[in-house]
């Protein structure tokens, strides 16, 4: 590699520091090189070892970690195996990291000046007049309005796209070389994240930073990468220049991976991979992916696929790589069409459902302070209004703290609405769950976003799974048994998962725990919140195709919540736009996408569309 | 059959994990050796804990008398065998009572929420504020020192604390969504309490019981020492310790054998309940949190 190179990483591997047995490798073999203006993006799916290397590029891997072999080089300077102190100097001077979630890297209790004044006197030599007028600027950069105001700040005043924006210029205080970001803008809103980003590219360009950027999230590499990298089971498996690797992935992991990205242009369902990553291997003598892979065969199986260069720019490590240009979109669906019935043609149903009129909900219950002061607090959703058909499938979209989530649990009778009607199935629904019939709440089932907390730990999946039924079908002895062996059998799972805890489960598998325990009361209404938002890409195709078949088995309704377009777009026939508590947009899935007419539903589907531009 | 068999495993995963602890395994086998030595006390003991002998008033520890005798001539290695008994049935009766009040309580209070936890809380807090040690004395004045009297107000007392980790692991629980879950299912309260957050938080309330525990026999000791608790001739630690301390000069075993019997006992009880809550993961400083 030349001496111009700002970061240079060769067959680097970390393992498992076990003095007995056969080590076990976390990476393996990472080798590749980055310029200055350049940025390589880093994808694979959770437990691939992603944070690993950006933590072995600090000098930082974990207890328990040791690298085993190979050489990283910052400006041409080997750091693997160099001193405490030398690699404190390094780091922020030459390579810096943006991490995931600034708001939890800022000091509550000191100022946001006084976080500059510290990470400039640490690592820069600028007398103390001049860090000040630095921060400034530093935080002009960062297009932050006012700041002399910001600087005076509490990390709390700052809204979650403010707090990163100031982690970002933390970063970039001791003017690094190499900038490592670690999923900067998962825990924000599309429309923040979209600006971040600009900002991020803006200066990576402008600075001549080295950038990798690490994430699950293939839309937001695709946007900011020159480079990508997937990287699986600790190996980078493929890497290529960004719009060849995007259109024509060679390994079938990384092509798997990208269909399993939901589109805004695509006509199919985007598709799941099947299985999940395995954990850290022994420097085994077979292809890791080979389990996974449709493509595998008796030499992978036996035999270790070294990388192979297939152009200057292009590396890969299969035996069986994909033709260029094999992963074609306009291939024949496997799961299901797109709904073409949206484009337009549905009307609102004559027989709804569900009818909700006019809701307002007030999220906090009066405290003891409300009740002294004579306050009310405030309602977060106001005034909305929509209906759900038989087998019709309602997306509820908008960004975080629009009301998508409350209306749900309004709906699920978890929390009484100040004003409004909900009619189901012609009856009235009592606002609160106690004084709803069984019926009611057999027929209304609620799937929540984050499988580790609707789950309880200490039940088993049979256990959770029964419960529903004994309760709402008063089922017993073989029956029970029976009928929780289809419900497994329904989400796909193996029977043996019966008999485990949620702890010992995948966040794909305990998702489908959470599905088949709504299942088991026989609904004909599903609350879905943001139930795809907690997994991997390609679990998330899967789920999506579950639920999708269920609709059509079944013929249950869902309401769909989400703040992802794509995703909504996949499985909804029609869309519900929400904006601070209002509706600001509803009608078909087609007619909205194509048109839509309000400025915030534009920009909501702009920012979708998008990464769609970086696919061919 | 299966449940039960995952409770024996489960049982056995953490008694092997308290006992891989140094200082659980020292805990444990201090423990044992005190609970052995209650049971088989009234046995092997040497003499009668109450006779008197005017001829061997003050004797320094012999082969007769190990630990000599006190003031009275009493034999000390006999009173002090015997001493632990009194105290520590009280104090478990007195943790259970603590523990289950402070559970029902905090617990409903952590799960109803509202208007009703912060009035049980902003109780609590004024119970709190009252110098309890006191308040036993009030309470032992008045209604006499039977053994139900100081289990039920050493319960009542230590409970306020059970209830405050009880609801602070409940408040935990309660916004999970399997408790959503639950509710939308509409589960009686009483389902969700025993089915749903009973078991999350079991473990909790069993290390923090122990904990308390170890407390209340020192409390319990303290009132035994002036002579609201174990009434004499029968001998108790608290009570020896009170007797001898007149004589500290003279003879200072009466009041050291005591003494070291009771802090072994506290610091084994300790030892063994922070090995339970390093078995169970929970941390305890992290259990307070909130209340």
């Amino acid at each position: 590699m030349s001496a111009a190179c700002a970061l240079s990483v060769s067959s680097l591997s970390v393992r498992l520091s076990r003095p007995d047995g056969e080590p076990r490798f976390i990476l393996r073999d990472i080798g590749f090189a980055l310029d200055r203006g350049e940025t390589l993006g880093i994808v694979g799916e959770s437990g691939c070892g992603k944070s690993t290397l950006l933590a072995a590029m600090l000098g930082s891997i974990g207890k328990g970690l040791q690298i085993g072999t190979g050489s990283i080089r910052l400006d041409g300077r080997e750091i693997v195996g160099i001193d405490r102190q030398q690699l404190e100097h390094l780091r922020g001077r030459q390579i810096a990291l943006v991490p995931q979630n600034a708001a939890q890297t800022l000091t509550p209790s000191l100022t946001i000046g006084r976080h500059f004044e510290e990470q400039l006197a640490l690592k820069t030599d600028l007398p103390a007049a001049a860090r000040r007028e630095r921060a400034a600027e530093l935080v002009a950069t960062m297009r932050l309005p006012d700041p002399a105001a910001v600087l005076a700040r509490y990390p709390h005043q700052l809204s979650g796209g403010q707090q990163q924006r100031i982690g970002i210029a933390l970063a970039l205080a001791g003017q690094p070389s190499v900038l490592l970001l670690d999923e900067p803008t998962t825990a924000l809103d599309v429309t923040t994240k979209l600006a971040i980003l600009d900002l991020l590219r803006e200066i990576g360009a402008q600075e001549k930073l080295a950038m990798i950027y690490v994430s699950h999230d293939i839309g937001v590499i695709a946007c900011m990468s020159d480079r990508i990298g997937v990287v699986y089971a600790g190996e980078l498996v493929e890497e290529a220049q960004a719009l060849v690797l995007l259109n024509s992935p060679r390994h079938p992991y990384a092509a798997g991976l990208l269909a399993s990205v939901p589109r805004m242009e695509a006509q199919t369902m985007p598709e799941a991979l099947p299985g999940t990553p395995p954990g850290p291997r022994p420097a085994s003598a077979y292809c890791a992916f080979s389990p996974r892979c449709a493509r595998a065969t008796g030499l992978c199986r036996t035999q270790w696929p070294a990388q192979t260069q297939l152009t200057p720019e292009h590396r890969l490590a299969c035996h069986h790589p994909l033709e260029p240009f094999g992963l074609r979109p306009d291939r024949p669906a496997s799961i299901a069409t797109i709904r073409q019935t949206a484009n337009g043609a549905i009307q609102a149903p004559d027989i709804p459902l569900i009818t909700v009129e006019s809701l307002e909900i007030a999220y906090r219950k009066r405290s003891l302070a409300d009740f002294t002061r004579g306050r009310t607090p405030q309602a977060t959703v106001s005034d909305v209004s929509f209906t759900v058909a038989p087998g019709e499938v309602l997306g509820l979209i908008g960004e975080s703290g629009s009301g998508k989530s409350t209306i749900l649990r309004s709906i699920a009778g978890l929390l009484a609405p100040r004003h409004g009607e909900m009619r189901f199935a012609g009856q009235v629904l009592a606002d609160n769950v106690a004084c709803r019939s069984p019926d009611q709440r057999g027929r209304i089932q609620m799937i929540y976003q984050n499988p580790d907390d609707s789950l309880n730990p200490r039940q088993s999946v049979r256990q959770i799974i029964q419960r529903p039924l004994i309760w709402f079908r008063g089922l017993k002895g073989a029956e029970l048994d029976a009928e929780v062996k289809a419900l497994v059998d329904t989400v796909r799972l193996p029977a043996r998962h019966a008999e485990r805890r949620p702890g010992e489960l995948s966040g794909g598998e305990k998702q489908r725990v959470a599905i088949a325990r709504a299942l088991a009361a026989r609904p004909s209404l599903l609350l879905c919140d943001e139930i795809t938002s907690a997994l991997d890409v390609s679990v998330q195709a899967a789920i999506l195709g579950l639920l999708d078949e269920l609709r059509r088995e079944t013929n249950v309704a869902m309401l769909f919540v989400s703040h992802d377009m794509a995703v909504i777009r996949h499985i909804a026939d029609r869309i519900v736009i929400l904006q601070a508590g209002r509706i600001c947009e509803a009608g078909a899935t087609g007619t909205i996408m194509a048109h839509p007419s309000h400025p915030y539903s534009a920009s909501l589907i702009a920012a979708a569309c998008g990464y769609d531009a970086y696919f061919r | 059959m299966n449940r039960t068999s995952t409770a024996l495993s489960d049982v056995r995963r953490v008694a092997k994990a308290v006992l891989v602890q140094p200082s659980g395994a020292l805990g444990l086998v201090i423990l044992v050796f005190h609970v052995l030595m209650m049971v088989v006390a009234p046995i092997v003991v040497p003499y009668d804990y109450a006779a008197q002998s005017a001829s061997d008033m003050f004797l320094p520890p012999s082969s007769a008398h190990w630990l000599g005798t006190d003031n009275l001539g009493r034999d000390v290695l006999t009173r002090v065998m015997l001493g632990g008994q009194a105290a520590a049935v009280t104090t478990v009766l007195a943790t259970t009572v603590a523990v289950a009040w402070g559970a029902v309580a905090g617990i409903t209070a952590g799960y109803r929420g509202g208007l009703f936890d912060e009035l049980f809380m902003r109780l609590i807090d004024s119970f709190q504020a009252v110098p309890w040690l006191l308040f036993v004395m009030l309470i032992a004045v008045t209604l006499g020192n039977a053994p139900i009297v100081l289990i039920l107000v050493l319960g009542f007392c230590y409970g306020l604390q059970s209830a405050r980790v009880a609801r602070a692991a409940t408040l935990d629980i309660v916004a999970r969504d399997y408790i959503w879950a639950a509710k939308a299912r509409g589960e009686p309260m009483l389902t969700i309490l025993w089915q749903e957050i009973m078991p999350n938080i079991r473990n909790v309330l069993l290390v923090d019981g122990a904990m308390q525990w170890s407390w209340m026999l020192l409390w319990f000791s303290s009132l035994s020492f002036l002579g609201l608790g174990v009434s004499p001739p029968h001998p108790d630690w608290g009570l020896m310790i009170s007797d001898a301390r007149l004589y500290l000069t003279v003879i200072p075993w009466a009041a050291l054998a005591p003494m070291i019997a009771l802090s072994t006992f506290i610091i084994g009880i300790n030892l063994t309940a922070d090995a339970f809550g390093k078995a169970l993961g929970i941390d305890r400083s992290a259990g307070e949190a909130g209340a």
